[in-house]
């Protein structure tokens, strides 16, 4: 009688929280309403004496939720779940195809042959589960298991850069090609406006070269306009002269007048 | 379902007001302050204070989400509290599958941290919040090997039967590295310490930022809480519950588990703050395999 009540209190409010996650305008109390249905339901199961099962459901569930919170923070336009939204899209056709899934299941269980019950339930109801997904084949499921998790990690591992602060040496300089140092002796530096002492301006110049390249083979990135003006001068300078990188001498380096200051940022 | 569900909830609050006493005198002392010893009601002082003050409220703030998950906090800790056995007798409630039980109600934590920080409309205390769930994640696959680890060692998930099964040896001597790892997801999940960046200085308080009046004295009062039961749950799960000579069980009990409460309580005092992503990276390229290589050794034991 008890258990009955309780059932029926656990249904419906696993239902209704169910339905709120549609109905609430913010990702978070959508996220938490879905994870009030889940742990509904994993009380439910508790009433049927699968203690491991309902209460890994309510464990896997809350930490589910939680990395959903994380990709809420990554992968939504709405950052952080911050701002109201809707939780409903294409109204129509989602109405529709909810209709037919629910009379469909409905259908199911009105017209399947339920078993009845036999036999009474395990002392220890884990155990038997084990033994029902697993069987003799306990040892290689195991392995398995373990095979599968150390793979996880360390793809993991693998994938996760260090953030910016953790750089094991120092900035990685682009892999463009240097320049020989006959070319930046037969620059005309007369051309540059600079005051500053002549080691400063050819790294200054580098860094433009460097820049250059990596402008080219990414012409439409987002960059500011003096830096796609910088391409384009580059880029001229490439098609006429070759790739090999030789010969920048002959370049008009007056168009890097303005660029002085923002050489070093580049 | 026993006498000891009467017991549970006066027994948290004791251990909860104990840790939090503690760090005050801690404070009071590292502070240079004359007889620290006298610094012990503060918290009680604070819990006052707060309880006649009036909230500070943040712009379009998620009420019911940031209430939800101060409450989570105590909630879960006595929860948890409910499966453990008090040194002889039994637990309010020694279920089967204890073990699970106390890892449910302990990641429940994350979800109540991340809801107040998410709750109050905040910059650091989003931020807070997320940490809170970085943290978790990092600590959490280490934390259950441990668990496993002693599940395996007792051939059993339930808390009693793993006090029966340290009769000749304590867990904490025969698995040490399950120990040590517990002892840090117990920092972990009361975010304290060490692992205290959640609500840590750099963020002005990060979870907690926002939280005033009631608010914040329940969430201080849950993760004290959450540090006391985590402690008490040390005792039967590696130190062999209420064994020992001459004293009677319940008093064992309960002098491991205001060891371990003391030692928790003290780090925050000597250790620095961790870095989320560097523990994250400690946690999963030593934790990890050091917690397997725990668990090959204790189940080959166990076979």
């Amino acid at each position: 009688m008890l258990q009955d009540a309780a059932f029926w209190i656990l249904a419906l409010a696993a239902v209704g929280t169910g339905t709120m996650v549609f109905i609430v305008d913010s990702m978070a109390r959508a996220t938490f309403a879905l994870l009030a249905s889940f742990l509904c339901v994993g009380t439910a199961l508790l009433l049927i004496d699968l203690h491991y099962l309902g209460i890994l459901v309510v464990l896997m569930m809350i930490m589910e939720m939680l990395v959903m919170a994380v990709f809420m923070l990554m992968y939504m336009m709405n950052p952080a779940g911050l701002m109201p939204m809707t939780m409903v899209h294409n109204n129509r056709a989602a109405l529709g195809i909810s209709a037919g899934v629910f009379a469909l299941l409905t259908a199911g269980i009105f017209t399947v042959h339920w078993p009845r019950r036999e036999g009474a339930p395990p002392p220890d109801p884990t155990r038997a589960l084990g033994q029902a997904l697993m069987g003799p084949k306990m040892l290689v499921m195991m392995v398995i298991g373990l095979a599968i998790l150390a793979t996880m990690i360390a793809s993991v591992v693998l994938a996760t850069n260090r953030g910016r602060y953790d750089l094991a040496e120092p900035a990685p300089t682009p892999d463009a090609p240097t320049q020989p140092a006959e070319a930046h002796a037969a620059h005309d530096h007369a051309a540059h406006t600079h005051t500053a002492q002549a080691q400063d301006v050819q790294g200054e110049h580098q860094a433009h070269v460097h820049d250059a390249h990596a402008h080219d083979t990414q012409p439409q990135g987002t960059h500011t306009p003096e830096a796609h003006d910088h391409a384009d001068h580059a880029g001229r300078g490439h098609e006429a002269h070759g790739a090999s990188g030789q010969g920048h001498g002959a370049h008009d380096h007056g168009g890097h007048e303005g660029h002085g200051g923002q050489g070093g940022a580049g | 379902m026993s006498e000891s569900l009467l017991v549970v909830l006066p027994l948290v609050a004791v251990l909860t007001i104990a840790a939090a006493a503690f760090d005050a005198v801690l404070a009071a002392s590292a502070a240079g302050s004359p007889g620290p010893w006298r610094a012990w009601d503060s918290p009680l002082r604070e819990a006052a204070r707060q309880l006649v003050r009036q909230r500070r409220s943040t712009l379009a703030s998620d009420r019911l989400l940031r209430r939800t998950g101060v409450l989570v906090l105590p909630v879960a800790a006595v929860l948890a509290a409910a499966v453990l056995p008090l040194g002889g007798s039994r637990a309010a409630s020694d279920m089967s599958v204890g073990i699970v039980w106390f890892n449910a109600m302990e990641v429940a934590v994350w979800a109540g941290v991340w809801l107040a920080g998410w709750g109050v409309n905040s910059a650091y205390s989003l931020v807070g919040g997320y940490r809170m769930i970085a943290q978790g994640l990092a600590y959490e696959l280490p934390h259950m090997f441990a668990l496993i680890t002693v599940g395996v060692g007792a051939e059993s998930l339930r808390f009693s039967d793993v006090v029966t099964a340290q009769h000749d040896l304590w867990f904490a001597v025969q698995m040490p590295v399950a120990f040590l790892v517990y002892l840090l997801s117990a920092l972990a999940m009361a975010f304290w310490g060490p692992l205290s960046s959640p609500v840590g200085a750099d963020l002005a308080g990060g979870a907690a930022a926002e939280l005033s009046g009631a608010d914040r004295l329940v969430f201080s009062a849950g993760r004290y809480a959450m540090l006391a039961v985590a402690a008490a749950a040390a005792v039967p799960l590696f130190l062999g519950g209420g064994a020992g000579p001459l004293l009677p069980a319940w008093l064992w009990a309960l002098l491991k588990t205001l060891a371990v409460l003391a030692a928790l309580v003290w780090t925050a005092r000597r250790l620095p703050v961790l870095r989320m992503d560097r523990f994250m990276t400690f946690a999963w390229t030593a934790l990890i395999p050091a917690t397997l290589l725990q668990l090959l050794v204790t189940g080959l034991i166990a076979l």
